[in-house]
C-alpha cells in the first residue's frame, strides 16, 4: 500500500489510522478525542485531513479513516486550518470556562468563541470517558443520555452508580476537566456522576485506598491469583512488607 | 545478550546518588542543575532506603509474569519482546492507578507529577539501546550497581538468577 502524506511517499504493510501513520512519520494532527489507549471515535472533529483519491477530494476524521492505497492526504491545508478553527470554537462554547480545553486549543490559536456559551458543564461531549468506563476498564458505570445538543454524560437515570468502581480514569482521561473526584474520609466523591463510594482502609497503617468496589471487582475477576493480603494493604506498606522480607532473608545469609 | 544489573548490597553505602541519577535521566534538560529546577520535578524510579540497619535498593523487578501488566485494561504495561524490559506507554495510560493502588506487589509504582500517568523503572531503555549502563548503575560512586552479562557472574550467583535471593537484585534484560 502506498499513500502520500503531505508530500512524503509512505509504504504500508498493514491496516492503519492515517493519524497512526502521520503520528509515526512525524506529521502532528491535533486531536481531542483520541486516545492511544481507546478506540477510535471520531467526536471532536478537530483531526480532520484532505483526503485525495481517484480524483475526488474530501474532508474525513484521521482517527476514523484507516488509509488505502493510493490516497493523497493532506494534513495541514488553509482550508483546514479554517475548518479546525471554526470546530475549535464550537467546542470551546460548550465549555468556555475550561483552562484545560484552552490550553489545548492554544495550539490552533483560538481562546475564545464566537458562539453562545453552555453554561451547565464543562463536558465537550468527546466519549473518552464512556469509552474508558466501558471497554477498558470494564464498569459501563455511564453513557451518553438525551439527545441533540442536550447529549451528555452520565449515569443512568443521574443516580448513585451501582456499578462504578470508582478508578478515576473518566475524570484522568478527560480533555476538558470537567469531571473532578474528591476523597473525604472513608468515601470518593466523584459529584458529576452523583456517585459516591467507599474507601478501604489499609490494614497496617490505617490510610484509605481504594474503594471497596474496586477490590471486590479485582478479586474477583483476572486479577485472582494475587495474594489475598495485598488488595488491603496501601502501596507504602506493601513495599516496607517486602523490604522487611528481603533485610530479614539478607541477614539470615550472613 | 541477557543483561542483569546486578546489586551488592554490601558495597552500598546508601548516598542515594542512584536516585539522583535517575531522576536526572528522566528529567526534561537531562542536566542536574537544571533539572533541579524544572516545575514539575523530575521523579526518581529507584529508592534506597535503610531497614534493618541495610541499605536495601528498591526497584522494578521487570517481572517475568508481571502484576501491573496483567492489571493494565488497556496494555499500556507491558514489554516489546520477552526479553525486554517492561514499560509503560504514556499515551495508552488512562491513569486508572489501578497497577499503583493493587498491581505491584512492590510497590514501585507510582504516579507522574507531570500528568498523572503511571512511571516506574524503565531500566534507561534508550542508554541500553546505545549500549550504555542504566544511569543508576553509571552514577553508582562505589559501583554497587552493575550493569552485568549472565556469564560475567560467579557460577554460584548464576544458578541464583531468577530465584529469590537476599544478596543481589537482578532484572534481567537482553541487549540488542
Amino acid at each position: 500500500m502506498k499513500v502520500i502524506i503531505d508530500g512524503k511517499d509512505v509504504e504500508l504493510q498493514e491496516q492503519k489510522t492515517i493519524l497512526k501513520v502521520a503520528e509515526e512519520i512525524g506529521i502532528e494532527i491535533p486531536t481531542l478525542c483520541h486516545h492511544d489507549g481507546l478506540s477510535s471515535y471520531g467526536s471532536c472533529r478537530l483531526c480532520i485531513v484532505e483526503i485525495t483519491n481517484n480524483g475526488n477530494t474530501e474532508i474525513d476524521t484521521a482517527c476514523t479513516r484507516s488509509v488505502e492505497d493510493g490516497m493523497e492526504i493532506k494534513t495541514a491545508t488553509e482550508r483546514l486550518t479554517e475548518e479546525r478553527k471554526l470546530i475549535a470554537e464550537l467546542l470551546l462554547a460548550q465549555a468556555p470556562e475550561s483552562e484545560k480545553l484552552k490550553a489545548s486549543l492554544s495550539k490552533l490559536g483560538v481562546q475564545e468563541s464566537r458562539f453562545e456559551a453552555r453554561e451547565d458543564s464543562d463536558c465537550i461531549v468527546c466519549g473518552r470517558c464512556v469509552r474508558a468506563c466501558k471497554e477498558e476498564v470494564g464498569a459501563g458505570a455511564i453513557t451518553f443520555v438525551g439527545r441533540g445538543y442536550k447529549t451528555k454524560v452520565d449515569t443512568p437515570f443521574s443516580i448513585n452508580s451501582d456499578v462504578c468502581i470508582g478508578c478515576t480514569a473518566c475524570a484522568e482521561v478527560c480533555p476538558t476537566g470537567a469531571i473532578t473526584v474528591e476523597d473525604e474520609e472513608a468515601m470518593r466523591y466523584i459529584r458529576y456522576f452523583n456517585t459516591e463510594l467507599e474507601l478501604a482502609e489499609c490494614a497496617e497503617c490505617g490510610k484509605y485506598i481504594n474503594p471497596k468496589r474496586m477490590i471486590e471487582k479485582l478479586k474477583k475477576e483476572d486479577f485472582a491469583y494475587y495474594p489475598e493480603e495485598n488488595f488491603e494493604l496501601c502501596e507504602a506498606c506493601r513495599r516496607n512488607k517486602e523490604m522487611n522480607k528481603f533485610a530479614d532473608k539478607f541477614l539470615e545469609a550472613k | 545478550m541477557r543483561k542483569i544489573i546486578h546489586v551488592d548490597l554490601d558495597t552500598c553505602m546508601g548516598c542515594h546518588t542512584c536516585e539522583l541519577e535517575c531522576a536526572t535521566a528522566h528529567s526534561k534538560s537531562k542536566d542536574l542543575l537544571t533539572a533541579i529546577q524544572e516545575n514539575p520535578l523530575p521523579q526518581h524510579r529507584i529508592r534506597v532506603e535503610s531497614v534493618k540497619g541495610i541499605n536495601i535498593l528498591w526497584q522494578c523487578r521487570h517481572c517475568e509474569d508481571a502484576p501491573c501488566e496483567t492489571i493494565c485494561p488497556t496494555n499500556a504495561i507491558g514489554r516489546a519482546n520477552p526479553e525486554s524490559p517492561v514499560v509503560v506507554d504514556d499515551n495508552k495510560c488512562l491513569s486508572c492507578k489501578m497497577c499503583i493502588q493493587v498491581g505491584c506487589p512492590f510497590g514501585v509504582l507510582k504516579e507522574d507529577n507531570a500528568d498523572g500517568v503511571v512511571t516506574k523503572c524503565d531500566f534507561c531503555i534508550e542508554n541500553l539501546e546505545e549500549g550504555a549502563e542504566p544511569a543508576c548503575a553509571s552514577g553508582c560512586p562505589t559501583k554497587a550497581l552493575k550493569l552485568v552479562s549472565l556469564d560475567e557472574l560467579p557460577e554460584d550467583k548464576q544458578e541464583e538468577v531468577g530465584k529469590e535471593i537476599p544478596t543481589v537484585v537482578y532484572k534481567k534484560v537482553s541487549l540488542p
